[in-house]
């Protein structure tokens, strides 16, 4: 420093000016003074912390809490540095709990600001006000009013570095915005903490975030970004490794879930808030797949053993470092493929406005009555309706049924309850009211529900079952009531498990209450005459009930008086109830000639099945409800039907009876459900309530809430997807069910091309005579010489000269050419650098920087394949056949990430669920 | 639990590992200090799982022998000598706090440190402890850089 050839002499510094200069390294800025203090109150237990900041924090900064406060031995010590409560010796952190652990917060605010603390514990029966200088040593003392907890406030923050004290004047508001976001980190994971923020400028007071202490994860992201936000996430619980799990919430994928900017990023790592940027990387690029414009939002908690990691790492420990961090970005990037696979994505539906008032008639003793009917309309909806049905599941087992085999059958009853008790679900009132106006009347109607899902299936089906259905039906009418006794008694054990939950929202009570009678009387035959088929029997209602319902439809004649007594109430009157009911009836009666010949028909049932559940469920099911069947058959004895047949005659005279009586009830129910259509996110909350006491349950039915509206859409179903027409000589309208898609002809063609190109292409090699020096830097060498294979795949030769001076080890040696086109040394060289891109950050995420292909390639490359199969592409403007377009969406099916077109234009889009037009024509009726 | 003093050897690692974070962290340390020595060569020699050794070997003015007691210890420094300095010190010099070195023996263990000045006939090579403390001072041979 003194003179240019004189060595400078080592002396030590000054002690003040080191306590200056570390504190200036600790409390970087507002936020970390703020995190700092928050972080003390959350390790000291605190359940309410208050953050008042004046004039943006430039003024003071007060923390309030009600944790466990300082007991007065602490006092002289409190603000030394590297004095703290929280660890013993640096070993401790491999166990650490506690936010903080270095000792140095309170004593670096000394050293910036005037720091203040009243504290009382619980010890103590008045409180302390302390005020300490500089250096932080204590220099006043008083008694003070205070509740159990501790207050610490900082005025004139950073007036001892003047640098950054000018710097935080000038940028308060801007320090303050990067305040609010951190503090939004704290907010959403501190379960069970009130956080109020509260910032005073002048006069006027705002606050800036005030949170109820709720004990999930959910109700913060609720209070603090609002239910639109929440709505557009679904839980996250991954496993990816024996000792790590990741919790919280992610976008879901597809269109409009995301941010067009990569905020409301949140990571923790045991609940504390940390900065990721591989795992933002990742998320970020895996989202791309179902979603190319925007970025998730992500919230979520690595969960791993303290000594899997290092938090010491910088002084505002936002930093860590992973003892294994590769194995666990790997194991992350699988666990995160299953989230967003480029297989499926999901949609949000498009909804008609929705309708003024609720036709009374539809109501929960559908429901009640006969959930499996609708179950199978529901179960086409897809992959959400199964998550219901899953959550159930378990539920369901507890139901002293055996379920093993028919489980299904069970899941979806219960399925449909739950969705029913959420009723401001448009997609459940889409069901529930799609029919034609006649049955909205007094309908239980069974069939109603049916239609929808089973609809297009089932006009195949039925006409070619008919006529054998209906002789069948009319031999053995009276046996089909039967069944459809049987099949009540398993309702109506399931009813009962059901109806405590329902109770509290809907009071359907009455309306249940008659099914437990129902049951007792059936109990005795049960036990006595078919004991062996009782596990069967989940399935057998299925059949048998719908039965029921047929021959009242088809076989009015031949049936018991009880029978038509039923039909009437069952009020199936329109021509597509019939159909339906006609069509379910087919496969119980052919199950029944089984029974009475004693030759199963398994293909049957399996095309029962099939028809009735969607092929999400079909492999499942196909298998245990053929094995099943055939079980039924082999047991009953026709005069054990005959008896049970007697008793159930009564109980449906009964059942009716009730039923009617039932009635205003229900009505009333279904107008308490219409209020509580208002917001889908109350669906959640709904659902919480009611099943407090079974956690787990009540995370999978968050997961079904949350994903209400959406649909999952698998590539396979491209497939399945009908072509309605051309709109507009650019698009393909397609139907799938009871959903329209709109494809982008263009689009979709060229994105089939470019797959088939980038697949057949063929770089042909050009050795060049003399070799190219490449001129690359010493980092880029580094990086070639590791990623040797990729360049070479992709068509680039080089040599590498060990001896050579840096800068010239690697010699290029052929080049790859298509066609008219021919790459360079500027190819290979930007190669390189995309390498060391995905390489520096996360090398595993080379293979998602090109959807399409598995390695990466030049940027060149990629543009010539894209612009050959954009113009090999069926255009815009360019009229199509039926054939041509069939052939389009069949081609989507195939490729390796559908959802995009090279240049990010999506292909598909959902239009409209025609349910809801229905609904709207019903409504106009 | 009461608020108590860390003991020496806690807050000297959690420290060090703050400031030496990774090899190439103490990399750049090393090489701020070659160039505010003045050194006109830098010489960089690197394991190749660069953690085994790191060697950094500069012709920069060297460290006098009276300063070699000081030059592990933390806060000590001869860039800096009082708080007002720090407003001049982008200028001066890259490193100003008197950290690097120590942090480096903290995390090492064995550092060993060769250096002669001007006018000295041979250099001397000092073996450093944990706590900066030099344990042993030999004559070694002079190197030229580069």
């Amino acid at each position: 420093m003194d003179n240019a050839a004189d060595p400078p002499t080592i002396r030590p510094i000054n002690k003040g000016v080191i306590h200056r200069i570390c504190s200036g390294q600790v409390i970087l800025d507002l936020s970390a003074a703020v995190k700092e203090l928050v972080e003390n109150s959350l390790d000291a237990g605190a359940t309410s912390i208050e953050i008042s900041l004046k004039k943006y924090g430039v003024e003071s900064i007060k923390v309030a809490d009600n944790g466990c406060g300082i007991s007065p031995s602490n006092f002289q010590n409190l603000a030394c540095k590297h004095h703290t409560s929280k660890i013993e010796d640096f070993h401790d952190l491999q166990s650490l709990t506690t936010f903080g652990f270095r000792g140095e917060a309170l004593s670096s605010l000394c050293a910036l600001g005037n720091l203040t603390v009243e504290t009382r514990t619980k010890n103590e029966p008045i409180g302390t006000h302390l005020e300490f200088d500089h250096s932080g040593l204590v220099t006043s003392e008083r008694k003070t009013a205070r509740e159990i907890g501790t207050t610490v406030m900082v005025e004139k923050l950073f007036s001892t570095l003047p640098v950054r004290c000018n710097e935080f004047s000038r940028n308060a508001r801007r320090e303050y915005g990067k305040f609010t976001s951190l503090l939004n980190a704290y907010a959403l994971m501190a379960r069970g903490v009130r956080l109020v923020c509260t910032n005073t400028t002048g006069k006027s007071k705002s606050v800036v975030l005030k949170t109820p202490g709720s004990s999930s994860i959910k109700d913060n992201i609720i209070t603090v970004f609002g239910t639109s936000t929440f709505a557009c996430l679904e839980p996250l619980s991954l496993c990816i490794s024996e000792s790590c799990k990741v919790e919280g919430f992610l976008s879901k994928p597809g269109y409009g879930s995301g941010r067009n900017i990569g905020d409301r990023q949140f990571f923790y790592v045991n609940g504390r808030p940390v900065d990721m940027p591989k795992v933002t990387k990742l998320i970020n690029e895996l989202y791309k797949s179902s979603n190319s414009r925007q970025h998730p939002i992500a919230i979520m908690n690595f969960i791993l053993p303290t000594k899997a990691y290092d938090v010491n790492v910088t002084p505002d420990k936002r930093k860590i470092f992973f003892s294994d961090e590769s194995s666990l970005m790997l194991s992350l990037k699988e666990a995160m493929e299953g989230v967003y696979s480029s297989n499926h994505c999901s949609y949000a539906i498009s909804v008609m406005d929705e309708p003024k008032k609720e036709p009374d008639a539809i109501n929960l003793d559908t429901v009640d009555d006969e959930p499996h009917v609708s179950s199978q309309s529901l179960s086409p909806q897809g992959i959400i309706e199964k998550e219901e049905v899953d959550t159930q599941l378990q539920t369901a087992d507890e139901i002293s049924l055996n379920i093993s085999r028919e489980g299904v059958v069970q899941d979806s009853y219960v399925s449909e309850d739950i969705v029913c008790r959420k009723e401001e679900k448009p997609l459940m009132k889409d069901i529930l009211h799609s029919g034609p106006g006649s049955e909205k009347l007094k309908s239980y109607s069974y069939a109603q529900p049916k239609k929808l899902g089973a609809l297009s299936r089932l006009n195949a089906l039925i006409d070619k079952h008919e006529t054998p259905h209906k002789r069948a039906a009319e031999k053995v009418a009276v046996k089909n009531l039967t069944l459809s006794g049987r099949s009540n008694y398993v309702q109506s054990s399931l009813t009962k498990f059901v109806t405590p939950i329902k109770r509290k929202h809907e009071q359907s009570c009455t309306t249940l209450s008659e099914l437990p009678v129902l049951r007792k009387e059936l109990v005795p035959c049960q036990v006595k005459k078919i004991s062996s088929e009782m596990h069967a029997a989940g399935l057998k209602s299925l059949d048998g009930l719908h039965i029921g319902d047929d021959s009242t439809q088809a076989n009015e004649d031949q049936l018991s008086e009880h029978c038509e007594k039923r039909c009437s109430s069952n009020g199936v009157e329109t021509p597509l109830s019939q159909v339906s009911g006609a069509y379910n009836s087919r496969p119980g009666v052919e199950n029944f000639t089984c029974q009475e010949k004693a030759s199963p028909l398994p293909s049957i049932s399996g095309l029962v099945s099939r028809a009735s559940f969607d092929t999400d469920l079909e492999n499942t099911l196909d298998d245990p409800v053929s094995k099943s069947s055939n079980v039924i058959f082999d047991a009953p004895v026709p005069s054990a039907v005959i008896e049970i047949c007697s008793v159930l005659q009564f109980s449906i005279n009964d059942l009716r009876r009730r039923r009617i009586c039932g009635m205003p009830k229900m009505c009333f129910t279904n107008s308490k459900l219409e209020r509580l259509k208002t917001k889908r996110s109350y669906a959640a909350a709904t659902l919480d309530d009611s099943q407090p006491e079974n956690d787990e349950a009540k995370a999978k039915a968050l997961a079904a809430a949350t994903s209400e509206l959406d649909r999952f859409f698998r590539k396979e179903d491209f497939e399945k997807m009908k072509v309605i027409g051309q709109f507009n000589l650019g698009f393909i309208i397609g139907k799938i069910d009871q959903d329209l898609f709109i494809v982008d002809q263009h689009a979709a063609d060229e994105k089939y091309n470019f797959e088939r190109l980038s697949q057949s292409t063929i770089m042909n090699q050009q050795p060049l005579l003399k070799p190219m020096n490449l001129n690359l830097s010493p980092d880029e060498e580094v990086i070639a010489s590791s990623h040797m294979e990729i360049i070479r795949k992709n068509g680039f030769t080089l040599i590498e000269d060990l001896h050579a001076p840096p800068g010239h080890h690697f010699l290029l040696k052929a080049v790859p050419f298509s066609k008219n086109i021919t790459f360079g040394a500027e190819d290979v060289k930007e190669l390189i650098s995309t390498l060391a891109d995905s390489q520096g950050e996360c090398s595993i995420m080379s293979s998602y920087k090109m959807d399409t292909q598995d390695s990466l390639c030049p940027s060149r490359v990629r543009a010539m394949l894209a612009s050959r199969a954009c113009r090999s592409s069926v255009m815009i403007g360019d009229p199509l056949g039926r054939r041509e377009m069939q052939k389009i969406l069949k081609h989507l099916a195939g490729l390796k990430s559908p959802w995009n077109c090279p240049h990010g234009r999506p292909t598909m889009r959902h239009l409209i669920d025609l349910t809801t037009i229905r609904k709207k024509c019903t409504q106009e009726i | 639990m009461s608020i108590c003093p860390l003991p020496q050897s806690t807050i000297t690692i959690i420290g060090a590992s703050q400031v030496i974070t990774d090899a190439a962290s103490l990399v750049k340390e090393l090489i701020d200090n070659a160039l505010d020595a003045r050194a006109s060569s830098i010489l960089l020699e690197i394991s190749s799982n660069a953690l085994d050794f790191i060697q950094v070997r500069d012709n920069g003015h060297g460290v006098p022998a009276i300063d070699h007691d000081l030059i592990c210890k933390r806060y000590c420094t001869s860039k800096l000598r009082s708080y007002d300095d720090l407003k001049n010190i982008a200028a001066m010099s890259l490193g100003f706090r008197g950290e690097a070195l120590a942090s480096a023996a903290e995390l090492s263990g064995s550092m060993l440190i060769t250096t002669r000045v001007e006018g000295d006939a041979a250099a001397t090579a000092l073996s450093i402890a944990r706590n900066g403390d030099v344990l042993r001072c030999e004559a070694a041979l002079p190197f030229s850089a580069a």
